[in-house]
Order: structure tokens, then C-alpha cells, then sequence
């Protein structure tokens, strides 16, 4: 690729720094924005002059282009040549100020974001700003000079027939370009209103808020409008509400908590700053925002928005995706028997299964009768699962063995002994496998031993507190026995009776039959880099088009198929399945297909078996727009039902809402990829097949 | 209850056959057949009449398979056809998720015919034809080669469909036991599997996906698959790292026995035959022993005998009564040793449908074939049957609706009791018409007169 016209990187940087002034990232805004701060030549040229001396001073100290402090310091530099404008018309003094704190915006962003994230893992945002803003405030009350020269009364773009509440949002919301005007102000909300409606919506909802609160306490409506720095309250709304943490119910209802503590700290803030002649800036923001952050962050609160996508939106979309398809916390582990067996106490079961020892399952194997064992089920080697293997569920290493205690018959249990013969494995990750009431004798390993999922460790048995051969499993932190048991998940297997894949919990009665990893399955999804791949696209059975992809990288090592028009599918392994990861890019590509079609497929050779999958909400387009959805997450969701039906195909159902939107039908191919997708709507038939 | 009437005759007393742990015999008599009247079968069916359990099929079948699968994660079963190929009984082993063994391009026609996908079929035998092979190439069927001249054989049909077809080899191997099946496959020990293995790899048509071995039938040793597991899996260790290459499948063939007598056997099979577990359990357990989980293979089982015996039934009446000259008692039943070729090689268990009285005496049971070789049983304990009485014969279900032959009369019904109760026909009586079908008479053999 060419190196792009410098002119063109400074144009970008300059529309990104401009729309970075209401937290978005968008050429067309930043244009907006740029375009509105020229009814003021004065802010405008202060600003590209102080955008520009800081990218000059950045590369002349040897800070890089794709150094991700330069979205930082730009936007900073930008406000603070803002700040100047505001104050000063452009002379030779003027620009000199701008010049020294443009470059002191850019030192101070660099250090302060360091010490920010190195510490605390919080952001800058524009803490430089309000320092150096602070600092021309005050330096310049002694310029005589420069205030003689420079000082100058602006020109009012206000449309006096609005009423005074409408005025008052739209002056706060001028002022984040720095132009507390009515005109201003409705360009600047029309714009976050094109960009976002979440945005918008957090806006206007944060700005009132913020506003009744300060009515409530001075008493005054008119002087609650009137308060210059009430557009602390749209920055807090939009950061909170719609960039750091994920827009719902809650998070809007805490966005607002933290717009009445803004309240406070502009009020208590302006008795020092006004004494000395300056604004608050944004302080009140600043101090706000990071409080919250850094607090939510502390105590893991689930709906922190830790992607860096600009438009909640977005951010919204891709939350639920991960959330209600992945969960990467509660650990996961196979099962520890081959083939089926049944569940005879699941979570907070009916006997032993209480207290700190909630967490476990015991299993038995059961006949199609229900009976656990043959014949008269009076000694203990009638019951069917009674030596029959035991086998790791991990990768991990043998911490504790014990093997000693006989084996009951049955009806008989062995009070002083509660656990009986037991093994525990510890996992790399840190948690610990404890299964018990093991065959006496039949332990294979030793402490020690690294062992790997599906490696033979016992025999079942009937030792312990154990009325009939079982086997416990637990999930503990502590590597001994009897220690309290936590939460965990079972993964590769499928119900008996309904076919279903790795439902989420196993309750009293469940059939399960484990599943084991085929090399030729995983075979056909090892997708290299570079790998090209090409479709041809039928509607209706006419030639309607050709898909051609690439498998590349991201940064941050996820794979992804990359079309022509840079529409992007991620892909990859997790928990022994092929997942698309998510999907990003418009809603016309035929990539997307891929997804719809087969969202995840585990990996097993098992040829019959059902799953169920959450559906992004950028995979299809959606009548309903997504401020609903942020209120209501469960709103308008879009569900596909997927059933492998042989050796390579894959059936689906795509719903919206449990209406039917189409049928999918997808073909692997015998040795590596996807043959075919077939997509049938009432109308229209779509057929993707391999080149 | 009135003592009845019987005929005096004169018992010759012999000291029987030498066996110091006694016989067992069954003096109890049976009614019905999985909750059938036995009557009732031979009102709808006619008599002699084969009478097979769904029920007694899936519950065999769901033991076998679901003790091996609790004891070997990648554990399949394949149904051999050539024990019973009725397409219910074949219908019933597709429901439980059997895929099909066939040994003969009739039988893989068969299959296929019945709906078994082409990649659900093991081919096997000693003989195919090389137009089935390019069938089972292009249907991707896995395929066992026995011999050399199999595998040029493949060669050709892989190329004239221009495919890489996978296929398998079949191994024999000294596993302890006599006689040693070495007519089928290639030798381990002579290196000859080896060097199958090197020709395959060589070949720019096939490549090798799998290795089957088949120790023997009805086998009461248990370790003898322990033997042969361990020696195909180094097997397969040497031919993976020697080629780079992945077994994909393990087929450790059948050879389980049922609860048949062998004839010459002194025990009852009670005893003798060792529970099918123990079998399984050989194969599996030695299977974890020796591999690593990442490593394991698919294996199949293709387990005949030992599922469908004990499932099937003949129902047949005694027609006459005869005592021999020399005293011994013998009866002509309306089955023969057409219907019954394991009768060469069982002693089939005799009950009678009705309680009878009188002496119990070792009784020679005929067939209606007017054959001096047509004897049922040679020596069933009975008491005096009279004519009208039906006997059941039993282990029946293995290999005797297969191999049966049509000899000079009709072969007759084949009766399924399903689970709920009820009684269908899966195979009809032979008509006329069924026989004299296939037959052309040229023009001048046409008239004639008599």
C-alpha cells in the first residue's frame, strides 16, 4: 500500500480530533463541527494552529504516527487552542500563547496518561485541557500586553424567540465547540442525533437531569438554565452513558447518579476558580467520570464497556453478542466418563449436595428402565456404572490421591470416610477437580502426574458416604479434600433425550453422553492466514453475485475472513467449537451468511445434535431502533435453532422474535471448509457454493 | 389330575455320555414367546415358522452398545448383514445407530436399498467385485482389502472413477487361539500387513484410512482380543509414524458367541460362553491402556451373534413319531436342515409347547427332507411327544435366515413380535411363483407329452 498524502493524514487527524469534542469518531461529524466553529475564524485558527503545533512537536520528538497518544494530545490541543480563541482574536502574541501551551498540552497529556493508566488503568480524557486551560486563564492576567492586543468581543449566534429551557441545552451544548450559541447548539445536537440516538438520547435525558437538580437547590429555574458549565452534565451523560459502560436501564440510571455528584463538584469547585477569574472547565467531568470508572472497574461491575467502540450502539450490539454466547468466566470442564450417564444430584441437590458443597453432581448410569443396576441390584458389581473408567476432565496434574477405603455394598455407606477414594487435579488455570467414591485399587496415576482431558484415572466405585456406585465431582479452589465446592459448567456433551449441545445446567434426571474432539472435524475449520476462498452467489437460482475472502489477523490475534469490501468475520476455537466470533461490517454482504448459517459447531464426530444460538444484532437489519433495545435488551432478539443432521450438514432456523425469518442449510466440505449455504426465505432462495 | 395313559415300551439303559459335571435339561415347557401365545403365531403364520423379538434385539443391542461406549469414548457398532439381512432386522440395528457390514456387493446393494447411505457401509469379504468397488469408492463406503490383488484391484476402480479413495486393510495375526484364521488378509507377523500398507501408500489412488482384524467365531476366550487389540495397535503405531500418517479406524471384527451350544461341548452354555462384557471389556480396556486420549481411534465392533441369537426362534410341529429299531425315540418335524444350517454346528435348546408326561428319553428330532443327513437335533431329552405338538427350537436368530436354502419345499413365514406386542410378518411364505420365477424354458423343451 502507498503512503497516504500527508495532507490527507492531517485532515483525518483534524475531523477525528473535532468529533472527538462530543466522543465520536466520524469524518462527516468532525467536518460538522469543524464547519461550526467557523462562525468564529478566531476559535477555528486557534485551534488548527494548536492542532497542528502538537502533532509538529509529537513527531519532532520522536513520538509515532501510530502511537495511540496522538488521538489524546490532538484533541486536547485542540480544546486548549479552542480556549484561547474563545479569549483571544488570532495576533502574533496570541499565537504565541497558543504555540507554548499547545505544546504543553502535548507533554501534559503524555504524562499524565501514562500515570493514569499505568496505575489505574483510566484514561486521560481531557485532564491536559483543563490544566492548560487553567494555566492561560491565570497566566494571561498578567499579559497586558496580549490582552490590549488580542482581547476581543465575540459575535452571538442566538435565536432569541427559543424559550429559555430549550436555550439552556442548546448553550451547553454549543460549548463543547466552544460556542455557546443557539445555532451552534442545534447543529451540535443535530449531529450527535445523526451519529447516535443513544448518544443523543443520554444528552438531552443527562443535561436535564443535571439541570433540575441545580433548580432544586438554588431555587431558581432561569439561574439553573443560565449556569455556564451545565455541559458538564452532557459530558458526564454521554461518557457514562453511552461510552464506558454498556447503555441499558441501569447504566442510564447510574449515568444520572453521576451527574448529581457533577452538580456538586461544579458548584463546590467555582467558589475557588471564580475567585481567581476562571471557568471550571471541565473538572466537574474529569473528576466525575473517573471516579466511576474507576470504582465500576474495581468491583468488576458486568456492564463496563471494555471494547473501544465509539458508538454506544455498537458498543450495545457487541456486548450482547459476547454476553449472551460466551461466557469466559465460570470455568468449564469435560465430562469425567465416556458415553452416557445420568445425573442423580445436580447444584443444591436433595441429600449432600448443601452448604458450601452446592456445587457438585453426582452421576450413575442408568438402563432405559431407569434401574441403576441388573438383576436384583444386590451386590455392588450389578450396578452398571460400577468400574467403569473414569477419565480426567482436564489438562492439569495430579494433586491428591487416595485409594484405600473399601467399596460398600450396596445400601451401605461408610460415615467416617464421607468422600471415600478420591483424586484431585489441579488445572493451570487454578481451580481444582476433586471426583470421588473411586473403585478401591483402581487409581492409575500418581500425585504428579500431568494427565490431559480424557485420560483413564479410575475405576467408579462405591466407597465413602455412597449408597449406590457414583461418581462426585466437585470444582474447589483448595487442593484438598472436603474444601467448599464452586460454580463450573460442563462443556462437550450432548443430552440424551433431546440431542442438545452443552446446555448450561444439569439438573436430577439428565441424560448426558460425552463427547469427544475429532481431528477430522477440527480439520476442516483450520483456516490459514493468506487462504483464499471464493463463492458463487445464486438468488433464486439466477447467478446474482461472487464472494471472494481472505483469512487475515487482527491486532490482537483473533482471525478473521475479510471480503472485498473489508466487511470482517471473526472466527476461532473456544471450549472444543468452532465459533464465528462476531461479525463487523455492513448488512448487504453475503459474509455474513457464514455466521447465519453456522454460528459455533462443536467439534465432535457425533453426527446428530441441536444447539440454539444468540444472533448478533448486525447480522440482520433490525426495524427497531437499538435506544429500545438499550432500555429493553431482550428486545427484538434474534435467535437461530441448528441442528447437525449428518456427517456435513448443518439445518438451521433463524427467528426473530420466534417468528421464522429463513431456513439455513450449510454443506461442509470432506476435507476443509464450507461447501455450500443455502438461505430460504419465503421468497427468495439464496445459494452460496464454494468455487 | 389324571395320571394319562402311555404306551409301555422297552428302555435301553446306556451309561450316556462321560461327564463328571452332569447335564442340564430343560423339563419346563413354554407357552409363548415374549408374552405370544405360541398358538397364536403358528394360527397367523403357519408352521414352521421363524419368530424374531424386537424387543430382545434392542435390549442386546443397547447392552452391548452401551457398555462398550461407557468403557471406549470413539466406540461404534456396525450391523453385519450376513447374520440376518431381513430388512426389519436390519431396519431395527439403523434405528439403534448401527451403520451396515457388508461382505458381498448383494449385500451392499441390499443396504443401500434400504436407505443406508453409501458412508454408513463397511465393505468387507474376501471377494468384491471390482465394479462394487468403484460403487463404494464413489459412495465413500470404508473398504477392507484382504489381499494383494484386492488392492490393484482398488487401484483400478479408485482410478476409473479418478478418485483418492481411503480405504482399510484387514490384518490375521497369532492371537493364541486355534485354529488361527489365516486365509483372511494380510499376515502380521510375516510383515505381509506392512508391506500392504507400503503398497497403498505408494499408490496414487488410495490411501490408508483403517485396519480390521476378525480373530475367529464364536470365541469363549476373552484374551485372545486382548492379543490381537495390542498387536494392532502397534501396528498402527508403526504404519502412523512410518507414513505420517492418521488411523482413522480400528475394526476389531465380531466372533462373540451366544447362548448356544457347541456341539462336543460338555458344559451348558450357561457356563461355558463368558458374558459379552468380558469381550468388550478385553478390547476396551486394552485399547486404554495402550493409547494416549488424543490418539484414540474410531473402533468398531461389528457384532452379529452375540446380538440377534438369542432373539429368534423356530416354531415347528411334530409330524410323526417313529421309534428306531434300535430303540431309540425320533420324531419328524415339518423343519429341516435347509431352514437350519446351524444345525450343523448347535445343539439347539428343545421346549415343548405344552406340559406333557411320561419318561423323559434322549430322542433324535428329523427334519421332512427325504435325506439321510436330515437331522435337527441329535439328541433331545423329551418326554413322549404326540404328534400336533409344537416344538420350539432356539437360539435361532443368527445366520440361519441367511444361510437357509429352498429344497424341495417352500420356506416358510418370518414373524417379528414388536415391542407393544402385536405380531407382523416381515417375510412371507414362498409362493410357486417365487421358485420357478427366475426360470426359462428354451422354445423345444416346451412340449411334451405324457
Amino acid at each position: 500500500m502507498h503512503e497516504k498524502n500527508k495532507m490527507i493524514v492531517l485532515f483525518e487527524d483534524l475531523t477525528g480530533s473535532f468529533s472527538n469534542l462530543i466522543f465520536i469518531r466520524s469524518k462527516l461529524v468532525g467536518l460538522l463541527l469543524f464547519a461550526c466553529t467557523l462562525f468564529n475564524l478566531n476559535i477555528a485558527a486557534q485551534g488548527i494552529i494548536s492542532l497542528v503545533v502538537a502533532i509538529v512537536f509529537a513527531r519532532f520528538i520522536g513520538i509515532k504516527k501510530d502511537d495511540p497518544i496522538n488521538k489524546l494530545y490532538s484533541y486536547n490541543a485542540l480544546l486548549t487552542g479552542f480556549a484561547i480563541g474563545f479569549l483571544f482574536k488570532v495576533t502574533y502574541l496570541s499565537v504565541i500563547l497558543t504555540f507554548g501551551m499547545s505544546i504543553m498540552t502535548v507533554l501534559l497529556t503524555y504524562t499524565l496518561s501514562s500515570i493514569l493508566y499505568n496505575l489505574f488503568k483510566l484514561p486521560v480524557l481531557n485532564i491536559p485541557f483543563t490544566i492548560s486551560a487553567t494555566i492561560i486563564y491565570l497566566s494571561s492576567s498578567k499579559y497586558s500586553n496580549l490582552v490590549v492586543d488580542s482581547f476581543y468581543k465575540q459575535d452571538q449566534y442566538n435565536l432569541e424567540f427559543i424559550p429559555g429551557y430549550i436555550q439552556g441545552l442548546l448553550r451547553a451544548a454549543g460549548i463543547l465547540v466552544f460556542m455557546p450559541y443557539d445555532a451552534i447548539g442545534i447543529v451540535v445536537l443535530l449531529a450527535i442525533l445523526f451519529y447516535s440516538r443513544i448518544t443523543f438520547f443520554v444528552t438531552v435525558l443527562s443535561y436535564y437531569t443535571g439541570i433540575l437538580f441545580l433548580a432544586l437547590l438554588k431555587g431558581s429555574i432561569p439561574l439553573a438554565f443560565a449556569e455556564i458549565s451545565s455541559f458538564n452534565f452532557i459530558l458526564v451523560g454521554i461518557a457514562l452513558g453511552g461510552m464506558f459502560l454498556i447503555p441499558s436501564k441501569r447504566t442510564y440510571l447510574l449515568t444520572f447518579t453521576g451527574v448529581l455528584v457533577s452538580v456538586f463538584i461544579i458548584d463546590a469547585t467555582s467558589v475557588f476558580w471564580v475567585s481567581f477569574g476562571i471557568p471550571v472547565f471541565t473538572l466537574p467531568f474529569n473528576l466525575t467520570v473517573l471516579l466511576y470508572i474507576y470504582v465500576l472497574g474495581s468491583v468488576k461491575y458486568p456492564m463496563m464497556n471494555y471494547t473501544s467502540l465509539d458508538q454506544p450502539e455498537r458498543s450495545l450490539v457487541n456486548f450482547l453478542n459476547y454476553q449472551n454466547r460466551f461466557d469466559w468466566i465460570t470455568p468449564s470442564i469435560n465430562l469425567p466418563f465416556m458415553g452416557k450417564w445420568t445425573v442423580y444430584q445436580g447444584f443444591n441437590g436433595e441429600w449432600t449436595h448443601k452448604g458450601v458443597w452446592k456445587y457438585a453432581y453426582d452421576f450413575v448410569i442408568e438402563d432405559d428402565e431407569g434401574k441403576t443396576y441388573k438383576s436384583r441390584g444386590s451386590e455392588k458389581e450389578d450396578f452398571y456404572c460400577f468400574g467403569k473408567p473414569v477419565i480426567s476432565p482436564i489438562d492439569g496434574t495430579i494433586v491428591e490421591i487416595y485409594d484405600e477405603l473399601e467399596d460398600n455394598e450396596p445400601e451401605q455407606v461408610d460415615k467416617d470416610n464421607n468422600w471415600g477414594n478420591y483424586v484431585i487435579i489441579s488445572s493451570p488455570i487454578g481451580y481444582h477437580i476433586e471426583i470421588s467414591h473411586l473403585k478401591k485399587d483402581s487409581i492409575k496415576v500418581k500425585r504428579g502426574d500431568s494427565v490431559t482431558k480424557g485420560t483413564p484415572l479410575a475405576e467408579c466405585g462405591n466407597s465413602g458416604y455412597s449408597p449406590q456406585p457414583h461418581l462426585h465431582i466437585q470444582l474447589q479452589h483448595s487442593q484438598y479434600i472436603g474444601y467448599a465446592g464452586y460454580e463450573f459448567k460442563f462443556n462437550s456433551f450432548k443430552l440424551a433425550d433431546s440431542g442438545a449441545i452443552d446446555p448450561d445446567l444439569l439438573v436430577k434426571g439428565n441424560s448426558v453422553i460425552s463427547l469427544t474432539t475429532s481431528k477430522t472435524v477440527s480439520r476442516k475449520f483450520q483456516f490459514i492466514l493468506d487462504e483464499e476462498f471464493s463463492y458463487d452467489i445464486y438468488e433464486n437460482d439466477e447467478k446474482a453475485s461472487e464472494l471472494s475472502f481472505i483469512v487475515k489477523m487482527d491486532s490482537d490475534g483473533t482471525y478473521y475472513f475479510s471480503d472485498t469490501d473489508d466487511n470482517k468475520l471473526y472466527f476461532g476455537k473456544d471450549k472444543d467449537r468452532f465459533v464465528f466470533f462476531k461479525y463487523s461490517g455492513n448488512k448487504k454482504s453475503y459474509l455474513r451468511y457464514f455466521m447465519l448459517g453456522l454460528p459455533s459447531l462443536s467439534l465432535t464426530d457425533e453426527e446428530k445434535f441441536s444447539w440454539e444460538e444468540y444472533l448478533p444484532d448486525n447480522l440482520l437489519e433490525s426495524k427497531l431502533p437499538k435506544i429500545f433495545k438499550s432500555l429493553y435488551h431482550s428486545a427484538d432478539t434474534t435467535i437461530g435453532r441448528y441442528f447437525k443432521t449428518g456427517n456435513n450438514v448443518i439445518e438451521g432456523k433463524v427467528l426473530k422474535n420466534k417468528v421464522l425469518l429463513f431456513d439455513t442449510e450449510l454443506t461442509l466440505c470432506d476435507v476443509k471448509g464450507i461447501k455450500d449455504i443455502i438461505i430460504t426465505t419465503t421468497d427468495k432462495k439464496i445459494w452460496m457454493t464454494k468455487v | 389330575m389324571k395320571k394319562e395313559y402311555i404306551k409301555p415300551y422297552i428302555k435301553k439303559q446306556t451309561a450316556g455320555i462321560m461327564n463328571k459335571f452332569g447335564v442340564s435339561y430343560n423339563k419346563g415347557h413354554r407357552e409363548e414367546i415374549e408374552g405370544v401365545p405360541v398358538g397364536n403365531l403358528t394360527d397367523k403364520f403357519g408352521s414352521p415358522v421363524f419368530v424374531i423379538s424386537e424387543k430382545v434385539i434392542r435390549e442386546r443391542y443397547r447392552k452391548i452398545y452401551s457398555y462398550f461406549s461407557n468403557k471406549y469414548p470413539k466406540a461404534k457398532m456396525s450391523w453385519s448383514y450376513k447374520t440376518n439381512y431381513l430388512d426389519a432386522v436390519c431396519s431395527i440395528m439403523h434405528q439403534e445407530g448401527e451403520t451396515a457390514e457388508v461382505v458381498s456387493d448383494f449385500e451392499y446393494q441390499k443396504a443401500r436399498r434400504l436407505g443406508v447411505p453409501g458412508n454408513k457401509i463397511i465393505y468387507n469379504g474376501p471377494y468384491k467385485p471390482i465394479e462394487s468397488l468403484e460403487v463404494a469408492f464413489d459412495e465413500g463406503a470404508i473398504v477392507n482389502l484382504d489381499n494383494f490383488d484386492e488392492i490393484i484391484k482398488a487401484e483400478e476402480a479408485a482410478k476409473a472413477i479418478n478418485k483418492k479413495a481411503a480405504v482399510g486393510i484387514r490384518v490375521n495375526m497369532d492371537t493364541g487361539v486355534y485354529p488361527q484364521w489365516s486365509r483372511f488378509g494380510f499376515n502380521l507377523e510375516n510383515n505381509s500387513a506392512f508391506n500392504a500398507v507400503k503398497r497403498i501408500q505408494h499408490s496414487e489412488n488410495l490411501y490408508l484410512e483403517g485396519i480390521h482384524c476378525h480373530i475367529g467365531t464364536f470365541m469363549l476366550d476373552s484374551n485372545a482380543y486382548r492379543e490381537a487389540v495390542r498387536k494392532v495397535v502397534h501396528l498402527m503405531r508403526k504404519i502412523e509414524s512410518e507414513f505420517k500418517i492418521s488411523i482413522k479406524y480400528l475394526d476389531f471384527g465380531g466372533g462373540f458367541p451366544s447362548m448356544n451350544k457347541l456341539k462336543g461341548t460338555y458344559l451348558p452354555p450357561e457356563v461355558a460362553v463368558p458374558p459379552v462384557e468380558e469381550f468388550i471389556d478385553a478390547v476396551a480396556d486394552t485399547l486404554l491402556e495402550e493409547l494416549k486420549p488424543d490418539e484414540y481411534p474410531d473402533v468398531y465392533l461389528e457384532t452379529g451373534r452375540a446380538i440377534i441369537d438369542e432373539a429368534g426362534w423356530l416354531i415347528s410341529t411334530v409330524d410323526a413319531v417313529k421309534r428306531l429299531p434300535d430303540g431309540t425315540k425320533s420324531y419328524i418335524i415339518d423343519a429341516g436342515v435347509n431352514l437350519l444350517y446351524t444345525s450343523t454346528w448347535y445343539n439347539y435348546k428343545v421346549e415343548i409347547d405344552r406340559e406333557l408326561h411320561g419318561a423323559y428319553e434322549n430322542s433324535i428330532i428329523y427334519g421332512p427332507l427325504c435325506m439321510n443327513i436330515d437331522v435337527v437335533v441329535e439328541s433331545a431329552f423329551l418326554p413322549p411327544l404326540p404328534r400336533g405338538t409344537r416344538l420350539i427350537l432356539s437360539p435361532m436368530g443368527a445366520y440361519n435366515v441367511t444361510q437357509w436354502m429352498q429344497f424341495i419345499r417352500y420356506r416358510p413365514a418370518v414373524a417379528m413380535i414388536m415391542e407393544d406386542g402385536s405380531t407382523e410378518e416381515i417375510r412371507r411364505p414362498e409362493t410357486l411363483d417365487d421358485v420357478v420365477g427366475p426360470e426359462r424354458i428354451p422354445e423345444k423343451l416346451k412340449k411334451f407329452e405324457l
